[in-house]
Parts: structure tokens; C-alpha cells; sequence
């Protein structure tokens, strides 16, 4: 195969991020950074059976962070001229005065390694070519079931360049592809209309598009929003539950993740401050956050302070071994950063964030777990969720559930939601699978809404609370 | 004569874009520029924690070619990159198929001017007050009450923003509009309960957020869900408070749009003139409202707001519509297009919209002999939330009544059922509207609904 030549790097000129990184540190901050973003972006959704709307775009600009201590002054612009820079360095260093001595260090230029798969250049294929795979997609689904009365396809492709430098002497660039492909099938039997959606993303390029098996996928989506089309509503109440692999995983990324981030354990706000070498779940649970695979959609070199990415072993067989950690929430707690400070974009301030989170995969098999259970239920495909940082309260939707009863999947039931609590359900999770998957998904928290791949094999839950409607 | 020196915001790039548009050819093009400046502090254990100060600006073009639209954006403003835009929107407007309907307003009527939606003394408030205010609420959360253990959220923030809307028809229109609001969310924890609590007050006069006041109604807020334990699971009343109907109708307000609509995706689609609602529910989207913070003269395709009754007495009466859509439902543009920021396309917001008040008091509506729960907070509100069916099965917090007294605070409950059932099962709807900034600007009055499943022991 052909070897690519890595493009040259995206980069202010030396000149330039000197002055404004010594501006910002003139009222005696103690560190400067600056963050340089170009994106291009472009989008196609395809509705109603044709190319609905088509949207391409530029985004451009630059933050520049100081700290005093650990407070934070961060402010950005998209006016990314000399001036339009030093203007914004004096507005932070004049938020205020510190006692701070930093001087701007010599340079030390770092190449990370590439963690990025791409080979073809989305912007580079024709746009008549996606529709085409977009039409297929559609049209799979459409053929799925007479009852699919709308299909949005949608594509989006986003090539990221980002420049980072700091007074620490720091330098470095990173260039970021990541190109998402989202179906949504809505089934309807004329009185009531249920849905159901594959969403499968990577940092890579077209050709990562060309390996997936869009019919698949879009069959698959199709299925679950006909299954619960015709599905009676979820029993309330505690029962045992058998999360399914893949985006089931959002369940430790809410209930758990959120509260190993520094964000909220310097706070003092998680449950899990202060109990690192504690057992904080079930000895079976092993979970890691890792930014270093290659072509993964939470993956990334550099985090968006510069530092190279890590696997961190968070929880190993139910003992907390780390959180995960940035530059301020070092500061804050002692605790060595872990590369995971990450940000929207040049508009948001960086904090700890998730990558590839995910429960490693244990020796339990689908079999074992339903065969388990009298009367429980099967959450094959998990929808979204949220949790409460102060408390661990969490919930998530079910996509796709099944009763099991007398140690079988049973009928199909719809509209349920798992309730719960971070720290009750680590301890609750007794038996782990071994079908290993990943699923992305997209992070909403204080720095913006980034990526993140949530992954685990089949987990059995001995008990959570089920909201439903029967 | 002043006014008439001053140059328009971003008449540079307006001027440029149209007449590249002149240039390549293309009749119809609509040019949205934005700017906005927000300054944002939070504290935390008696220090500034994080000082931000943003300005971003940015230009989207939307081109029409027939009835195919296509958009761009940039944040370069370079001639350069204004240029490209253009030609990737007109290349995007070749790629979508037509849609009926689709093109600029026409004969658009001038809009009402609304002085009120920019006050220029809240850009005049010092940095230094806004720092004690921040630092104010903050200290009053942590001390106020021993049981607060950790104040998670304290932020004071201001924003400026600046909408221009020009068109290759000849309409070009902007406003300012500038707010500011505290926000206070403590952590209380009780004999090993930990809950939190929230307060939120906004307005475009600095000086009527009182750091203090807000950080005591959220400790106190906190404090009033301590003791909390689940109820029996069952059919109950159920009584919203305005904060978690306003909620509610957050998560619901597509319901209400053409565009859903169109697409198939609300559940009023066929239902215009029907009753679907109880009569004591009437909803109203008045852009116009001067204390509102949703308020705008004009939409984001430069159509004039004006107030407008949705549903009224449980009929429904209309969707929000955009020129678009209106078009295709043969019905008139209620103003309500949104693009959200210049990377958007036009689609169907709300802007200030809320559920007309009644008359009920707290007594009357926690009443009755057997128990009625109300709830004051729903937890996962997207996730829980299936717009399409209006079903919904989302976390809950509130308290327990019974022959109209308080009996215990109520966590770890899930609330389930359909919106529009919901609807037709108002019983009552009090007197105390309250609005919540949700992107669109929410209110409702508390509400309550005759019978609802409740997710508990």
C-alpha cells in the first residue's frame, strides 16, 4: 500500500505564540497555553428518501488559558491576527494578579505518533458517492418491514488540526479525522411510532466508511424500532439485568466514569474521591480508559493540553487504581495527569474527560448469564443516560429490551429505563462476558461534547430498578 | 444623524458575500452573521476558580437554487474564505434534492423595534462586582447551612449577542440583546444522604441578582430533599412543580413543530383543530415579551415575531412554522425559524413558550385523601424521553402528600407515561409561572395530572 506523507504540521509562527504566551504571563500567572483550532467540517442528511440538507464549514480560532495557582482564566477568539491574539493575552493576564514567576521556556518540539487510520480523504470523494451508500442504507431498511415509515441517514466528516503550546515549553500539532455514519429507522403501525438507530464512528477516513456493511446496520436499526413497535410496556421494579456488549457500556460510562473524572473528584463531589486502592466494585470488574487505539473514535495522540494519550487501568478485579486526570486537576489533587485533558473546541477550557472506556472482558458467556435469571430483564440495545455527580444517581433508557423468564429471553418489552446508583452498581455486577465490543458515542460535560467510545462485554447486574409503565 | 454615521455589524462581510452572490449569479442568498461576547465566572472554596471571557463571530450562507437549498459557514472572515463558503454552499444546494416550499420570505413586513432587548449598563458593571458577586454566592452556599458539603456549581455569567440577517431580496435587519444570570448548586449531606439543589435567576439588570438570596434558595432547596426514600411503586396523582413541567415541555416542545411534522415526527401530526388537551391548558409563544430571554423582533430568516396561542383551551390551534414550512402546510410563517448559531440550518424553535397559568393554590393542588406525589425534578430527561411516541418513563425527585400535608421527600422513583395523555389528564394548574432558559425560553406553572405511574419499591 500506498505510504501517505503526513501533511506539514498546523501551526502559529513562533513569533507570534511568544508574544502572546509572554503577554499572558506579564501579571505573574503561573503557566500559559494557547490552543489553535482549524476544523473543516462537512455533513449530508439524507430524509424522506432523498439528500435533505447539506452543510460544509470552517471553524477557526484560538483559547489562551493562564493559571494563578489552579484558578483558570481562559478566554478565545476566532480573530486569530496578531492583534486579535495579544488582545485576548492581555484580557486574561489582566483577570488577575499573581504572585507567580513563569518564565516562557525553551521550546521542545514534539511529533506524537499518528493514531489515525485514514487513508482516503472524505472531502476528497465525490459527494454523489456517499449519497449512493446513504441510498443503500435507506433503502435496506426500508426493506426490512412495511412498517418502516422513515429512515434519516446521516454522514458527517470533521478533519481537525489543532496546535498547542504552552510556557512550559511545549510544541506541538496534531491532525484529527473523524468521520461518523448515523441510521435512524422509524416503525409505525398508524397509532404509534417507535425507533431505533446504528451509529458506529471512527478517527479514520473513507475508506473506514467502505469496510462497514451499511445494510447491516441499517437492518439493525430497523429491527429494534419494529420489535418494540409491537412490544407491551416493562414491568417496574428491582430485577436482575443482563446488559448487552457494546453501547450497554454506556452504563459504566455514566454511572462510573463521570465520577473517576478530576472534575468532579477534586470537588470533593464524587463518591469515589479519596478511595483510590479501595474495592469499589465486584471483584470480576476491570475497567480501563484508553486513548491510544489506533483508528478508535475516542482515541487521540495528544490530549487538548498536549500531553500523549495513556491507557489507564481505572479499576482492576474491583479496586480503584486511578481517576482520570489533567493538568489543573493535578494540581488540584496530587495525582499524576493521565493525558485526558480534552475540549469541544477553542471555545472550551480543557478538563479531565473519557476516551475508550470501557469493562475488559471477563469468562462468562450470554448463556451463562440469562440462563441465571428466573424472571429479569435483557437490555440488548441501551439508549442514552445521565448522572447526578453529587449523588451517583444515574438512569439510562433501554433501546431494545427482552423479559427473560425461567432462564430465556421471552417477549419483547419497550419503554424501560434502569435506575440506579453509581457506587450500588460496581458492587452489583457479578458476572462479566467475554464478547468484547465498543460503540461511539458523543460526551456532553463542562468542556463541550466531545467523542468517546463506550465498550464492554455482556454484564449480568444482580438487581437495578426498572421504571416501566406495566 | 448619528445613528445614520454608524457603520451595520459586519457590513464588510454582508457586502462582500452579496456581491459574490451578484457576481456567480445566484439570485437567492441569505447571509446570517452573529457575534457573541460572554464573560463567565465561577468560584469555588472562596477563590475565582475559572474566569472566561469569549468572543466568537461567524457567518452562514444559505443559497436557493430553485428548490434546493444548500448551507455554509465560516468563522475565517477572510474575503478568501467568504468566497469558499459561498461556493460550497451553492455546490451543496446541486447536491439537495428539492423540497417543496424551499426558498427566502418574500414581502416580509418590517419588524417591531424592541430597545428593551439590550441594556448597556449591564456592559458598564465593573469586573470587580461581578468577581464579589460570584465569590458572594459562593461563600454564602458554603456557610449558610452546616449540612452544605460541597458547592459543585457557582457561576455568575453575561452575554452580548448580535444578529444580522441580509438577503439577496433586499431584507436586512439586526438586533443586540444582552443578559445575565447566577446560578448556585450546593451539595448538602445528611447522616450519610447526599442531595443536591439548584437556583437560577437571570435578568439584563446586574443588580437585581442578589448573590445571597440565590445561594440560600438553593441551599434551601437542597436541604428540603433530605430524607428521601422511594414510594411504593403504583398508579398516583402526580403534581409537576413548574421547574419539572417546564422541564417536561423542554423535552417535548418538537412536538410542536411543522418541521417535526413534516418529517413525521410529532405526535399532533393531523391533530390541527382537535382537542388535545385538557381545557385547562393553553400554550402561548410570545417572542415579543419584553422580560423574556428568548425575545427577538425578528426570526433567524428575518420574519417578524409576534405572539402566538398554540394550543388554547386543550385545542390546538397551530404549529410554529418557518417560512418553509408554512409554505408546504399552506399556513403563514408564525416566525419561529432558528438556525441556533450560523453553522445551523433553518429549522423550527421556540422562543419564549409557556403554559398559560390558572388559578390553583398549593393547597389545592396537593389535595385529597390518598397520597399524591409530587415532582420537583426529573433526572435524564433526553434519555428518558421518546419524542416520536411522547412516551416517557424518566427519574424522579419530589416529595410525598397526603390529605395535603408533606409527608416525606421521595427519590430513586421513576415517573412514566405519554405526553399527550398527560395532557388530556391536567387536573389543575396553579398560579405560579416560572420560566427556565432551556435554549428556548420554558415556563409553566406547577400542574397536576390525575394518574401516572410511579416507578419505586
Amino acid at each position: 500500500m500506498k505510504e501517505l506523507t503526513r501533511p506539514a504540521p498546523f501551526e502559529l509562527s513562533r513569533d507570534l505564540v511568544e508574544q502572546v504566551l509572554e503577554r499572558a504571563l506579564s501579571r505573574g500567572a503561573d503557566f500559559a497555553e494557547i490552543f489553535a483550532e482549524d476544523k473543516t467540517y462537512s455533513g449530508i442528511q439524507f430524509l424522506d428518501q432523498k439528500v435533505k440538507s447539506c452543510v460544509s464549514g470552517q471553524d477557526f480560532g484560538a483559547g489562551v488559558r493562564v493559571l494563578y495557582g489552579t484558578d483558570a482564566v481562559y478566554a478565545y477568539t476566532s480573530d486569530l491576527s496578531l492583534a486579535g491574539l495579544l488582545s485576548l493575552a492581555e484580557q486574561v493576564a489582566s483577570a488577575q494578579t499573581g504572585i507567580g514567576r513563569a518564565a516562557r521556556a525553551e521550546w521542545r518540539p514534539v511529533t506524537p505518533p499518528v493514531r489515525h487510520t485514514l487513508t482516503v480523504h472524505p472531502d476528497d470523494v465525490p459527494k454523489t458517492e456517499k449519497v449512493a451508500m446513504m441510498r443503500r442504507a435507506d433503502a435496506a431498511a426500508r426493506a426490512f418491514s412495511k412498517e418502516i415509515e422513515q429512515v434519516e441517514v446521516s454522514l458527517a466528516s470533521e478533519y481537525q488540526r489543532v496546535f498547542i503550546a504552552n510556557s512550559e515549553g511545549l510544541w506541538t500539532s496534531e491532525d484529527r479525522p473523524y468521520i461518523r455514519l448515523m441510521i435512524n429507522a422509524i416503525a409505525t403501525d398508524g397509532q404509534q411510532k417507535q425507533s431505533g438507530r446504528e451509529s458506529p464512528g471512527a478517527l479514520a477516513g473513507w475508506e473506514w466508511v467502505e469496510a462497514q456493511n451499511v445494510e447491516e446496520l441499517a437492518r439493525s436499526a430497523a429491527h429494534t424500532a419494529v420489535t418494540m413497535l409491537h412490544a407491551p410496556y416493562a414491568p417496574s421494579g428491582k430485577m436482575p439485568v443482563v446488559i448487552e456488549n457494546a453501547f450497554g457500556g454506556v452504563i459504566f460510562h455514566e454511572a462510573c466514569g463521570h465520577l473517576l473524572e478530576t472534575t468532579s473528584v477534586a470537588k470533593g463531589a464524587s463518591i469515589f474521591a479519596g478511595k483510590l486502592g479501595e474495592q469499589i466494585a465486584h471483584p470480576c470488574v476491570t475497567a480501563i480508559d484508553d486513548g491510544t487505539m489506533d483508528g478508535e473514535w475516542g482515541s487521540l495522540a495528544i490530549d487538548d493540553e498536549g500531553m500523549p494519550t495513556q491507557r489507564t487501568v481505572l479499576i482492576e478485579n474491583g479496586i480503584l487504581k486511578s481517576y482520570m486526570v489533567d493538568r489543573v486537576g493535578a494540581l488540584k489533587t496530587g495525582y499524576q495527569p493521565t493525558g485526558s485533558g480534552r475540549r469541544q473546541s477553542y471555545r472550551f477550557a480543557p478538563t479531565s474527560r473519557m476516551r475508550n472506556t470501557f469493562i475488559a472482558p471477563g469468562h462468562d458467556t450470554i448463556y451463562d448469564m440469562i440462563g441465571s435469571i428466573d424472571y429479569g430483564l435483557y437490555a440488548k440495545k441501551m439508549g442514552g443516560g445521565s448522572v447526578s455527580p453529587g449523588t451517583g444517581d444515574f438512569n439510562f433508557a433501554v433501546l431494545e429490551g427482552y423479559m427473560i423468564r425461567d432462564g430465556r429471553i421471552a417477549e419483547p418489552v419497550r419503554g424501560a429505563t434502569l435506575v440506579g446508583n453509581g457506587g450500588d452498581i460496581l458492587q452489583k455486577i457479578v458476572m462479566v462476558g467475554d464478547n468484547f465490543a465498543m460503540a461511539a458515542g458523543k460526551c456532553g460535560s463542562v468542556s463541550g461534547s466531545i467523542s468517546t467510545n463506550v465498550g464492554q462485554p455482556a454484564i449480568k447486574v444482580s438487581e437495578i430498578v426498572v421504571g416501566g409503565r406495566a | 444623524m448619528e445613528t445614520q454615521m454608524k457603520v451595520a455589524p459586519f457590513e464588510a462581510e454582508v457586502s462582500l458575500l452579496l456581491q459574490f452572490a451578484r457576481e456567480r449569479g445566484l439570485e437567492h442568498v441569505e447571509v446570517y452573521a452573529r457575534r457573541d461576547e460572554a464573560l463567565t465566572l465561577r468560584a469555588n472554596q472562596g477563590s475565582l476558580e475559572s474566569f472566561q471571557r469569549s468572543h466568537s463571530m461567524g457567518i452562514g450562507v444559505r443559497v436557493v437554487d430553485g428548490e434546493s437549498v444548500g448551507y455554509a459557514y465560516s468563522e475565517n472572515l477572510s474575503a478568501d474564505a467568504l468566497r469558499r463558503a459561498l461556493g460550497e454552499a451553492a455546490g451543496n444546494a446541486e447536491l439537495v434534492e428539492g423540497e417543496p416550499g424551499a426558498g427566502l420570505p418574500l414581502d416580509v413586513p418590517d419588524a417591531t423595534a424592541m430597545d428593551g432587548l439590550y441594556n448597556p449598563q449591564l456592559d458598564a458593571v465593573k469586573l470587580e462586582d461581578k468577581i464579589r458577586h460570584v465569590l458572594k454566592s459562593e461563600e454564602t452556599a458554603r456557610t449558610c447551612d452546616a449540612r452544605v458539603k460541597a458547592v459543585p456549581g457557582c457561576v455568575y455569567s453575561d452575554a452580548t449577542s448580535l444578529v444580522r440577517v441580509a438577503n439577496s431580496q433586499g431584507l436586512d435587519r439586526y438586533y443586540q440583546t444582552n443578559q445575565s444570570y447566577s446560578v448556585v448548586f450546593p451539595l448538602v449531606s445528611f447522616e450519610g444522604e447526599n442531595r443536591t439543589g439548584i437556583d437560577l435567576r437571570i435578568s439584563r439588570d446586574f443588580f437585581q441578582l442578589d448573590p445571597e438570596a440565590i445561594a440560600r434558595a438553593a441551599v434551601g432547596h437542597a436541604v428540603k430533599r433530605l430524607g428521601a426514600r422511594p414510594v411504593k411503586s403504583g398508579t398516583y396523582p402526580v403534581v409537576f412543580t413548574h421547574r419539572a413541567m417546564g422541564d417536561l415541555l423542554s423535552a417535548f416542545s418538537d412536538v410542536f413543530s411543522a418541521k417535526a411534522a413534516l418529517e413525521h415526527k410529532s405526535l399532533l401530526a393531523g391533530k390541527l383543530g382537535a382537542q388535545v388537551a385538557s381545557p385547562l391548558v393553553s400554550f402561548i409563544d410570545d417572542a415579543l415579551m419584553l422580560d423574556g430571554f428568548a425575545s427577538r423582533p425578528f426570526d433567524d430568516e428575518g420574519v417578524p415575531s409576534r405572539r402566538v396561542a398554540v394550543v388554547e383551551a386543550g385545542v390546538f390551534k397551530t404549529f410554529l412554522h418557518n417560512t418553509q414550512t408554512a409554505r408546504r402546510m399552506q399556513a403563514v410563517s408564525t416566525g419561529h425559524a432558528a438556525r441556533g448559531s450560523y453553522k445551523g440550518t433553518v429549522g423550527v424553535s421556540p422562543s419564549n413558550f409557556y403554559l398559560q397559568p390558572g388559578t390553583a393554590t398549593h393547597q389545592a393542588l396537593v389535595a385529597g385523601d390518598g397520597p399524591v406525589v409530587m415532582i420537583d425534578d426529573l433526572q435524564g430527561l433526553h434519555a428518558g424521553t421518546n419524542t416520536i411516541s411522547g412516551d416517557f418513563s424518566i427519574q424522579a425527585q419530589g416529595w410525598l402528600y397526603e390529605k395535603g400535608e408533606e409527608v416525606h421527600a421521595v427519590s430513586n422513583i421513576t415517573v412514566a407515561g405519554n405526553f399527550l395523555a398527560m395532557l388530556a389528564g391536567v387536573e389543575a394548574v396553579g398560579a405560579d409561572l416560572h420560566f427556565y432558559p432551556h435554549g428556548a425560553y420554558i415556563g409553566a406553572p406547577s400542574v397536576r395530572i390525575a394518574a401516572l405511574a410511579i416507578a419505586g419499591d
